[in-house]
């Protein structure tokens, strides 16, 4: 992976093999970035795409090997367990042309991913919900109240 | 619906059975927000989707309503006004259980269980402006007064 800084945003070149998810995370750890989105241009060796079932409360998984191209790959940026998390959704096609789209799992590059990262100032939070399972973003909660309710916030440069 | 403002963007997180674009254009009249671009990620219970189709020179809507859950694989929108109220541009492709994707511009959706919307703020009123020919609300980006003035001074 090679990164900069161009103004508020980071331009990112992920490399064939490297997975995405885990090495955004890396890449947010690293650079302090516990707000943001992001948008990525690039493909993909093997994908694992998930679909909540909100009546099962259960995400379906489907893993794909084959290469795909992504035609979208949006996320966003907050902080779960004091750690920055992204959460994404994309379509990605294949070699005829038809799209699948959902939630991003894992996703391995080739040959490569281009990001483009906006940080956002001050905290964004998301706090597991016993009844759903899912990770809920709760913008707008003061400070004190997540520390009321036990929440561990990121650490803010 | 639950809210943080961060620098010039808003985070807004919408829940089960809002209507996104009546909650979302509520939300812009209540903060004064007048243009901006947003994208959002999460579910929805049902969509309609439009597609306007070009008859005789002008565009005629053609609707679909989808029944959920549809997982939003990319929602983009952008903030104008149209008549000094805010109007709200977004297309949107879904994905349902069979990874099958779904493309148009956005008519309404019903949220289930949360919507997250990232919306990034301009610093002025976009105008849109009805045509009655094309049968579309038409964008019209103008430069602010002092700009405009700068760039007339061009050599």
């Amino acid at each position: 992976m090679q990164y900069a800084k161009y103004g508020a945003d980071y331009v990112l070149r992920l490399d064939e093999g490297e997975e995405v998810v885990e090495s955004l995370r890396r890449f947010l750890v690293d650079r302090d970035i516990m707000a943001g989105y992001f948008v990525a241009w690039g493909a993909f060796s093997r994908l694992k795409l998930a679909y909540y079932q909100p009546d099962v409360g259960e995400y379906k998984e489907r893993t794909f090997n084959q290469q795909l191209e992504i035609a979208s790959l949006l996320g966003n940026i907050a902080c779960l367990n004091g750690l920055p998390a992204i959460h994404a959704h994309l379509t990605a096609g294949d070699d005829e042309f038809r799209t699948y789209s959902g939630h991003l799992v894992e996703g391995t590059v080739r040959p490569m991913l281009e990001v483009f990262v906006t940080p956002l100032p001050g905290e964004l939070h998301r706090i597991r919900s016993a009844r759903t399972s899912l990770a809920v973003l709760e913008p707008g909660v003061a400070p004190e109240v997540l520390e009321t309710i036990g929440v561990e916030r990121c650490t803010i440069p | 619906m639950q809210y943080e403002q961060l620098g010039d963007h808003y985070v807004v997180r919408l829940d089960e059975g809002e209507e996104v674009l009546w909650t979302l254009r509520r939300f812009l009249v209540e903060h004064d927000i007048l243009a901006g671009r947003f994208m959002a990620w999460g579910t929805f219970r049902g969509l309609r989707l439009q597609h306007n189709r070009p008859v005789a020179g002008r565009y005629e809507p053609r609707v679909v309503d989808l029944e959920g859950p549809l997982e939003v694989a990319s929602l983009l929108g952008n903030i104008s006004t149209l008549d000094d109220e805010p109007v709200l541009h977004a297309h949107v492709t879904v994905g349902d259980a069979a990874w099958r994707t779904y493309s148009g511009h956005l008519a309404s959706g019903t949220v289930g269980p949360t919507l997250e919307v990232v919306v990034k703020v301009l610093p002025r009123a976009l105008h849109r402006f009805w045509n009655d020919r094309l049968h579309v609300a038409v964008l019209d980006p103008e430069e602010a007064p002092e700009e405009a003035e700068r760039l007339e001074a061009w050599p």
